[in-house]
């Protein structure tokens, strides 16, 4: 699903963010990317979006070649990743059917399934029953879930969730988690950054470290102990 | 598709104008004052153009005859003026005529001043024929091309009155010219800038309509109609404005400036119309899509 080939990332010259990191991520695989601030996940995850272009260095995200894929293309490869931010990120003017049916808008998929998919996405993450309710209204946990349920709603076959349970309490933070296994349950390869050793340590996943751009560890049943 | 993705535009564009209405409304007002203003230029110079070929169709060249050439002869050179492509019309003037004219001209009111001359012609030299040509600018050309026909003496046109008509043409398009394209500019600035402000009001979204892989001209496209929407009722409304106004501007200006408008030709508000609505409403299309696309360069790398 995911390859990377010694992959650099420099943003000032002589300083990379990423450095030489080569790494395989196989398909319906769950993984943790955990490291220090200024670590390099988050640039990481940036190449994975292909909101930025490594220094040197080869990026091959389901079969979509980054080097070689016209800048027109790049939103084709987008619908096949979904994303999920630690701050949520939701429309705050739009309910919550509204926000995922967004996601199901802006790629225009056709109108006839769109109701019923986004009432099961929503049914997934268990806010069948808050449709109408605005993100405002919504604890963080919630407003997770919503974001969740958009990234899901256009079946993308590769979750990147860039510290998903930064702003939760332990107790939402591992609903969230388990809400993601689910996610990867149902064959979607996920990608989740995060600081929470506890979470990293309960969930017994390969777990990816970076220290300074580089991977330090990759262990199949990691652990979280940097 | 390309229907889904226009309706939307149109939808999310519109919405747009609503929520930054103060914007909206100001690059309408100002797209309005620019056509506008184009209308009443273009009103203007056809109404100048009416008026000046009224003038020219006035300011005719007199073509006069050695002394005593044929009628024969003079009939061949009526023929000949007339195969000139400049010439509008040929008119015969007879000496006799010529000589009513002049004394209907000259000695008007004092008619007894006349008497000297019963039964005596002293233009009896001066037929001629009068010849009116098609553009104002072309008199002395034609003047010296009709000096050359064999059998002509003298050809006299009122230079002044020519010039004058010309001048007045092509500086009153200079001047409109040049307002229009500054006006233009100032438009298509401010439907740039208005969008920008819907483009920095929905950054966010925006942001998120990327990552989730929105197609770029999907993402474009409420932006683009939102300049659409203002070009077209920014043009739509001068339109508007001036096809009811323009009656009520021309009988005030008959009747406050009487000896102005004496010697103008007023053009039909259909005649007006028939130029103002296309251009108008290209000219909207063309601020509209400018400035938006100037704000989507600038600010939607997509």
């Amino acid at each position: 699903m995911i390859i990377l080939d010694n992959v650099t990332k420099e943003y000032k010259q002589g300083h990379p963010a990423l450095d030489r990191v080569s790494l395989h991520v196989h398909k319906g695989e769950f993984v943790f990317v955990v490291g220090k601030s200024g670590s390099g996940k988050t640039t990481l995850m940036r190449l994975l979006l292909k909101e930025i272009e490594p220094t040197s260095g080869r990026i091959i995200v389901n079969g979509y070649d980054y080097a070689k894929i016209k800048s027109r293309k790049i939103p084709y490869l987008r619908r096949q990743i979904g994303f999920v931010f630690q701050d949520f990120r939701l429309l705050q003017d739009r309910n919550i059917y509204d926000n995922v049916a967004f996601a199901q808008k802006v790629v225009e998929a056709p109108n006839r399934h769109m109701k019923r998919q986004v009432l099961n996405v929503l049914d997934l993450v268990g806010l069948a029953d808050r449709l109408k309710a605005f993100p405002g209204e919504l604890s963080g946990g919630e407003q997770q879930r919503v974001a969740i349920a958009r990234a899901m709603v256009n079946h993308p076959l590769l979750l990147l969730a860039d510290e998903p349970t930064g702003n939760l309490d332990p107790v939402t933070a591992r609903e969230i988690m388990d809400l993601l296994d689910q996610v990867q349950k149902r064959g979607t390869t996920v990608v989740t950054v995060t600081h929470n050793k506890d979470l990293v340590n309960a969930m017994g996943r390969r777990v990816i470290s970076l220290e300074d751009g580089r991977i330090e560890q990759d262990e199949a049943r990691g652990s979280y102990d940097i | 598709m390309i229907f889904r993705r226009f309706f939307y535009g149109l939808k999310e564009g519109a919405k747009s104008i609503f929520r930054n209405k103060v914007f909206s409304l100001a690059s309408i007002g100002t797209t309005i004052a620019c056509v506008f203003l184009i209308g009443v230029f273009l009103a203007v110079v056809l109404n100048v153009r009416a008026t000046v070929h009224k003038v020219e169709q006035s300011v005719g060249i007199s073509v006069f005859f050695d002394e005593g050439l044929s009628q024969e002869r003079k009939d061949q050179i009526g023929k000949e003026i007339k195969k000139n492509k400049d010439v509008d019309s040929v008119t015969y003037i007879s000496a006799e005529e010529a000589w009513e004219q002049y004394k209907e001209e000259v000695f008007k009111g004092n008619e007894d001043l006349l008497e000297g001359f019963e039964g005596d012609n002293p233009l009896s030299e001066s037929d001629s024929y009068e010849v009116t040509l098609n553009e104002v600018a072309d008199h002395e050309e034609v003047a010296e091309t009709l000096k050359k026909i064999e059998g002509v003496r003298k050809v006299q046109y009122s230079e002044i009155a020519a010039e004058g008509a010309a001048k007045l043409n092509s500086l009153g398009t200079y001047v409109a010219a040049a307002l229009i394209l500054i006006l233009f500019g100032v438009s298509i600035f401010l439907v740039s800038n208005t969008v920008s402000i819907g483009v920095t009001v929905r950054k966010d979204e925006i942001a998120i309509m990327k990552l989730i892989g929105a197609a770029n001209g999907f993402i474009k496209a409420p932006f683009y109609m939102e300049g659409v929407i203002i070009g077209i009722a920014g043009s739509a409304i001068p339109i508007l404005i001036i096809y009811f106004g323009y009656h009520h501007i021309i009988s005030w200006m008959a009747e406050k400036f009487y000896v102005v408008t004496s010697f103008m030709e007023f053009v039909s508000v259909r005649e007006i119309m028939m130029y103002l609505i296309p251009a108008s409403l290209i000219v909207g299309l063309v601020i509209g899509l400018l400035g938006s696309s100037i704000t989507i360069r600038k600010y939607l790398k997509v």
